[in-house]
């Protein structure tokens, strides 16, 4: 049995380095001298320790050193393709390349999820094992290619700055050229499948499925319904095909590039292996109306003990001037140590995640819980006082302080690396918005006032225009939740089949 | 020496150098994201007159005199800087007779309220700086808080964090006890409705370890267990673990170590250093028979999970062990789901793990079964299929890529002053310095020549293992229920 003793292992491992990465030996720490003297000793629980005055107020600030920033460029490429280049001190750079959207309908979006899968395959000129042994040699992660929930597809990756070049043809080979080889696209078939059969049995990932139906309709590019995996097993490899061809045209196509490469060095790169890329159709405008469904839709799970509970509302659109200010108002409404500390101290079972998915026309901004069945009666009770009490009242001077600091400081922090900053510049390409967007939404944050933030929560969280998913055992929360008198409750059986239970009058 | 007689054994699959090779490439290209990247030299000193224009490369290491790490590293990349502030002590530290969850409670109590600063200030001054992460997490072994805020704000979290440290005991009352072990009840509640396999590792656990062994109970507790956290045992496990000689501070950012160095001692440089030693390291434990339980959960289809106690966190042997995790069911290579998902259809999805922890790890593997196979069948056709991989030596490009797929992420992570500020605080925890991440990745460079041969045969043996028999039950509770135990006496096997 060979020794496991921490520090020989450590040792051994050390000693074992020859060459260039030879390490020092563990070092010493050097000791600093305390700056402080206890003016006023206090008996504590550990002895005596200064209880200087400084202990008896927050600190304040320092003073502000700006941090110089590269500016961002958005040029194109001579096939129209539009390029945004944010570059930052790093050794990385990361890409996004985001295709056009294409999920108008469920088969449609499940085509490209079946995509994105098939796509991690072999393309026509490389082996699965030649692009992983060039991503090895790269130092890149495999690239993660998504469906987003606006319809695109979207190609994520990071490589070092160095190696940007190699690494950009080899992402545009595995993004524009797949083999679409019958064998593989069989087994990455069935793979899509086994995963969609754990996906429709995890409660939370449902709520968060059907709360956006809820809102938008199932026939709506916003609240599509996954297909069951029977159906999925049945995909043919041409239809996925046709997908991709639709998806990736010069037209709809764009590029995020952010990190250790300038403009001048990396278009060169992004020409070569983009700029042949055929245009295309324009994108069509996606028009949101609320859907008039039931407010309160249940995925009966007999037996659970938990209820996934999502309420949500359809918000305004990121390009709205309403848009900051009604984030600001949910966020509040959902502060665990404010508004929702009731909610999260005395019935929910466990925390409230608040999100907000962002459409070019629309949000959805929605709150998820885990709720005892006993305790649902109460917590939507609860949802409708807040709301209720935030439109008549709005916010205090203290809560809307906060929450514009708050909401000017996760601007600042979301640039922090250049994986960050692609995501932040891809997001505001695919929302219509200007890259100097980022800038002004800071701006924004600062000028929000009670007012603002108040006629804005009347406007978009009306109670009445809460939708409210549940995912637990219908037969133990049937009761509190139809004494809601919220009108009548769409009730999807394990069976899958669906029926409307509860009262035909909606009070509100 | 054992570890190059060991490599040489089969010279004919994988040498040592090839294998050095291919660690190399990971361990180079980890030195360069490291480095400061040029860019944020040449920008910064052209354009702040402050002086913290020259960054220093690298993290600088103190020690305050009462024992207190201190960890800088300068990095002007964004006006933003990262702190995490972490406690060599977790659950497992928690001092007899005191329950499970005392940690866990500590740690809410604790930016709940302290001496000087009032009941729900701690998160609504860190928002009112401009905090954009705020965190604060437990573990068997260790308890942490991180944050990210402009750097003028430097001060703010190291005010709040001294006082946790040095003013906490005043704070605690029986209304804030009883609020932080609800939430903490329901919350762990939830966990077991939400998953019907939630208490499998505690099975599991109690098994691979022995009574008294820091992981024995840890994992998992039931939700009532939490009543039994006490302000006597919170306070006890503050006092005895949260001492600065028990703390790492690690500071990534846009800051000059100097003023750090002199903000911690202002802030930190008084609290006295802990009296009491620190537990010793439990011994390596290891089963001397297989043990079979059958369990019964609200699932769809049959599971297998499979444990052994294996080496802790940062061994050679951890480091072989996750490779072999990534060659049985990595992304490019996986010769368990390619034996029992594509060829013998017997499962939908096949997980293996390395749980990497400081008194002891174990490797999992849990494959879940496709409708109509028992769980009985699957672990047969597990077994077949552990006995079919010892023919299917790895070549030294799976292995490279093995170790690439498990390394890749944790490089490109680095590129965050916050991941950097928290993994500077881990190493100089574990191994105490922050400068051991290189040594880290460099583990990889002495990984057998055969790994999965030699983990098979030496670490993760079928005669020494913990297996979880999960059948499906619609009636039974959330987190599942324990039905049978057996022992499996290695010699009949």
């Amino acid at each position: 049995m060979r020794p496991h003793a921490f520090p020989l292992v450590v040792a051994a491992t050390i000693g074992a380095c020859a060459g260039p990465r030879n390490a020092p030996a563990l070092r010493e720490p050097t000791p600093i001298a305390a700056t402080e003297v206890a003016p006023a000793p206090l008996e504590t629980a550990r002895g005596v320790i200064a209880d200087a005055p400084f202990r008896h107020s927050p600190p304040t600030a320092g003073a502000v050193t700006p941090v110089p920033t590269a500016p961002v460029t958005v040029t194109r490429l001579r096939n129209g393709i539009p390029v945004i280049v944010a570059k930052q001190p790093s050794r990385f750079v990361a890409l996004r390349i985001i295709s056009a959207s294409g999920a108008e309908t469920t088969l449609q979006a499940e085509h490209i999820d079946c995509l994105t899968d098939v796509l991690r395959d072999d393309t026509k000129t490389r082996t699965f094992a030649q692009i992983h042994e060039e991503l090895a040699s790269f130092m890149m992660p495999e690239p993660l290619i998504e469906r987003l929930t606006d319809g695109r597809m979207q190609l994520s990756a990071a490589t070092l700055a160095e190696k940007a070049s190699a690494g950009i043809d080899l992402l545009a080979d595995i993004l524009l050229h797949p083999s679409f080889n019958e064998q593989n696209f069989a087994r990455r078939r069935n793979q899509f499948a086994n995963f969609r059969e754990q996906q429709i049995d995890d409660p939370v990932l449902v709520s968060e499925h059907v709360i956006r139906r809820a809102l938008f309709g199932k026939q709506h590019p916003y609240g599509l319904e996954n297909l069951a995996p029977r159906e999925i097993r049945t995909f043919k490899v041409a239809e996925v095909a046709a997908t991709h061809a639709r998806l990736l045209n010069a037209t709809q196509v764009a590029i995020v590039v952010a990190g250790g490469v300038s403009e001048p060095d990396v278009l060169p790169m992004l020409e070569r292996a983009f700029g042949n890329l055929p245009r295309g159709p324009e994108s069509r405008t996606v028009t949101v109306k609320p859907w008039d469904g039931p407010r309160i839709v249940v995925v009966d799970k007999p037996g659970s003990t938990l209820v996934r509970v999502a309420s949500g509302f359809i918000g305004p659109s990121p390009r709205s001037s309403d848009f900051e200010a009604t984030e600001v108002a949910l966020g509040a409404l959902a502060d665990p140590a404010g508004r929702a500390r009731t909610l999260v101290d005395e019935i929910l079972a466990g925390s409230i995640t608040s999100k907000t998915y962002s459409y070019p026309n629309a949000s959805a901004m929605i709150w998820l819980m885990p709720v005892r069945p006993d305790a649902v009666g109460r917590t939507l009770r609860e949802l409708d006082h807040l709301l209720v009490n935030l439109t008549e009242q709005g916010l205090s001077e203290e809560e809307l302080s906060l929450a514009r600091t708050r909401g000017a400081a996760a601007i600042a922090a979301s640039f922090a690396t250049a994986s960050q900053a692609a995501d932040e510049y891809a997001l505001l390409w695919r929302m219509g918005l200007p890259v100097d967007d980022v800038a002004k939404a800071v701006a924004r944050y600062s000028f929000l006032d009670l007012a603002s933030v108040r006629s804005a929560g009347a406007r978009w969280l009306d109670t009445r225009k809460m939708r409210v998913v549940l995912v637990g055992d219908w037969d133990a929360v049937r009761d509190p939740v139809t004494s809601l008198d919220w009108g009548p409750v769409e009730v999807h059986g394990r069976d899958g089949k669906v029926r409307i239970e509860g009262p035909i009058r909606a009070s509100h | 020496m054992e570890r190059a007689t060991r490599v040489g054994k089969n010279e004919g699959h994988c040498t040592k150098e090839s294998l050095r090779k291919a660690a190399l490439g990971v361990t180079v290209i980890t030195a360069l994201a490291l480095a400061k990247p040029p860019l944020a030299e040449a920008e910064s000193a052209g354009s702040n007159p402050s002086g913290r224009a020259k960054a220093a490369v690298g993290p600088v290491e103190r020690t305050l005199p009462n024992g207190l790490t201190v960890i800088v590293e300068e990095d002007h990349r964004t006006p933003l800087v990262s702190l995490a502030l972490r406690y060599r002590a977790g659950e497992a530290n928690v001092p007899p007779p005191f329950a499970r969850g005392t940690a866990t409670v500590a740690t809410a109590l604790m930016v709940r309220a302290t001496e000087h600063v009032p009941e729900g200030e701690y998160a609504k001054l860190l928002a009112r700086a401009g905090a954009s992460k705020m965190e604060s997490w437990t573990s068997a072994d260790a308890i942490s808080f991180g944050v990210t805020l402009p750097a003028e704000q430097l001060a703010l979290p190291l005010w709040l964090w001294s006082d946790q440290m040095a003013f906490f005991d005043k704070a605690v009352d029986d209304t804030a006890l009883a609020t932080a072990r609800a939430r903490f009840r329901e919350q762990r509640r939830g966990t077991f409705a939400g998953s019907p396999l939630a208490r499998i590792h505690r099975f599991a656990y109690e098994e691979l370890y022995p009574v008294g062994h820091p992981y024995h109970d840890g994992a998992d507790e039931a939700p009532e267990a939490v009543d039994a956290v006490t302000r006597e045992g919170v306070l006890a496990y503050h006092e005895r673990c949260l001492t600065p000689d028990r703390a790492i501070l690690s500071i990534v950012g846009h800051v000059t170590t100097a003023e750090v160095f002199e903000q911690v001692g202002r802030y930190f440089g008084p609290i006295p250093r802990g009296t009491t030693p620190p537990l010793p390291v439990p011994e390596p434990v290891g089963l001397s028979n297989e043990i079979q339980i059958d369990l019964e959960a609200n699932i769809k289809d049959a599971t297998i999970s499979v444990f052994w106690a294996t080496p802790r966190l940062l061994t050679t042997d951890d480091a072989e062990l996750d490779v072999v995790a990534r060659l049985l069911a990595g992304q490019q290579t996986a010769y368990l789901w390619w034996a029992l998902v594509d060829e013998k259809k017997v499962a939908r999805t096949v997980r293996v793990r390395q749980m990497s922890g400081q008194s002891g790890s174990v490797f999992q593997v849990a494959v879940e079964a496709v409708s109509g196979v028992t769980a009985p069948q699957l672990l047969s056709a597990f077994d077949a299929a552990i006995d079919a991989v010892k023919m299917r030596h790895p070549t030294p490009n799976a292995l490279r890529l093995a170790t690439y797929e498990l390394l890749v992420h944790r490089v490109h992570a680095l590129d965050g002053a916050a991941t950097k500020a928290y993994t500077y605080a881990s190493y100089a925890g574990l191994v105490g310095t922050a400068s051991y991440l290189l040594h880290d990745f460099e583990r990889y460079d002495h990984i057998a020549n055969d790994p999965v041969v030699d983990a098979l045969a030496r670490l993760i043996p079928r005669d020494r293992r913990v297996v979880l028999l999960v059948t499906p039950s619609a009636s039974a509770p959330p987190g599942g229920e324990r039905k049978g135990r057996r022992v499996i006496l290695a010699a009949r096997q």
